[in-house]
């Protein structure tokens, strides 16, 4: 419970809408401590007839390895976009970032970042943001 | 404010049931199903119940509440908690499985009686709108459709709990969809699904429960009351 609190606290002050580096980066220290300290995390509750306590904690677990490509994705993303603003890089990059980011979860547990061009299709990109 | 919640529990594999009291400081804007995450999280670990969405459009959370049935996602504690110790149970209609959850088939069976889709002769693939209907049944469609299956009607239904081969009001109302709607091919079969003395809407005897309890405002009654109307219109000028 503890875990997921933190969990939300960090995404919602380093990880946010608006967001910059020195956040980002503390976002993603933080998540992977509480990602290292699930590892620790026991179910009390032994009876496998619903089981609240087990799926919450098996969601928990999901829930970390996601927040974690999210704030990696977003991390290396030097640009703002759509809703995202990166406060140290308020413009979009069409150049470097008009890419979909690829994240892979490996055996390990690390996370494997690459990208992908985006096809266009009877569509222009945004040069910039006007909104 | 604190509130007390008097809540139904039940062990899996234990026959017996029995009342636990939990005392929960309520906060502002509070609904029932955040008091059964606060008991789960702070309480008992152990406690047991059914949510996902948490917005009232699953239909996963429904529970009695001072002996009505509702959703607890949808339910505002803090004016309930002025009357006093507010009174939790599992759906009614249903065996419970573990404390609030209910084992859902008998629900889901009486949803199967009814054939829950459009059959028809060939296959059309163009997108083929329902036409045909007046501005009453228009209404009771589009009312239909919004059914989130959360159980509320089929745990509140007086008929229902007298005979169990009902199909219930929410299968009803389910029903009311395909047999009216002009795409459907099958009205025969769905004439005798609504007209079976031991499980059709011609079984319901308008306790009009449902009408009260649904969190969707779906009034499978009413659904019930024109399908009948239109199997008396049948019978008199077949």
């Amino acid at each position: 419970m503890e875990l997921r609190n933190a969990m939300e606290q960090t995404m919602v002050h380093g990880l946010g809408i608006k967001r910059d580096r020195a956040g980002m980066e503390q976002g993603l220290a933080e998540i992977s401590s509480l990602r290292e300290r699930f590892a620790g995390v026991r179910v009390a509750n032994q009876k496998l007839v619903f089981n609240v306590e087990l799926y919450r904690a098996l969601e928990l677990k999901c829930m970390l390895d996601l927040a974690y490509t999210c704030a990696l994705a977003s991390y290396r993303r030097e640009e703002s976009r759509g809703s995202h603003f990166h406060i140290d890089y308020p413009a979009m990059d069409n150049q470097r970032f008009l890419k979909h980011s690829l994240v892979s979860l490996q055996a390990d547990g690390s996370v494997v970042l690459e990208y992908l061009d985006v096809r266009l299709v009877d569509t222009e990109p945004l040069a910039e943001i006007t909104y | 404010m604190d509130a007390q919640f008097d809540i139904y529990r039940k062990k899996p594999e234990v026959q017996e049931s029995y009342r636990q009291t939990f005392t929960v400081t309520l906060k502002p804007g509070m609904t029932l199903l955040e008091v059964f995450h606060y008991i789960h999280e702070h309480l008992d670990t152990t406690f047991t119940y059914r949510y996902s969405c948490r917005g009232a459009i699953c239909g996963s959370c429904a529970v009695r509440i001072n002996g009505v049935a509702g959703l607890a996602c949808k339910t505002q504690v803090e004016e309930l908690a002025t009357n006093g110790v507010i009174v939790v149970d599992p759906l009614g209609n249903f065996q419970p499985i573990r404390d609030l959850v209910v084992d859902l088939e008998p629900f889901w069976q009486a949803y199967r009686e009814i054939i829950p889709y459009i059959k028809r002769e060939k296959e059309e693939h163009n997108e083929v709108f329902a036409s045909g209907l007046d501005a009453q049944h228009l209404d009771q469609m589009i009312r239909a459709i919004t059914c989130i299956k959360c159980g509320a009607c089929f745990s509140d239904c007086d008929k229902r709990a007298q005979t169990e081969s009902f199909v219930g009001p929410a299968a009803a109302a389910a029903l009311y969809k395909y047999y009216f709607d002009s795409r459907d091919g099958a009205l025969e079969e769905r004439i005798k699904v609504a007209s079976n003395p031991e499980s059709g809407v011609v079984v319901c005897d308008s306790f009009a429960a449902c009408l009260k309890v649904c969190p969707k405002d779906v009034r499978p009654l009413k659904a019930i009351n024109q399908i009948r109307q239109d199997l008396k219109a049948r019978q008199e000028s077949p």
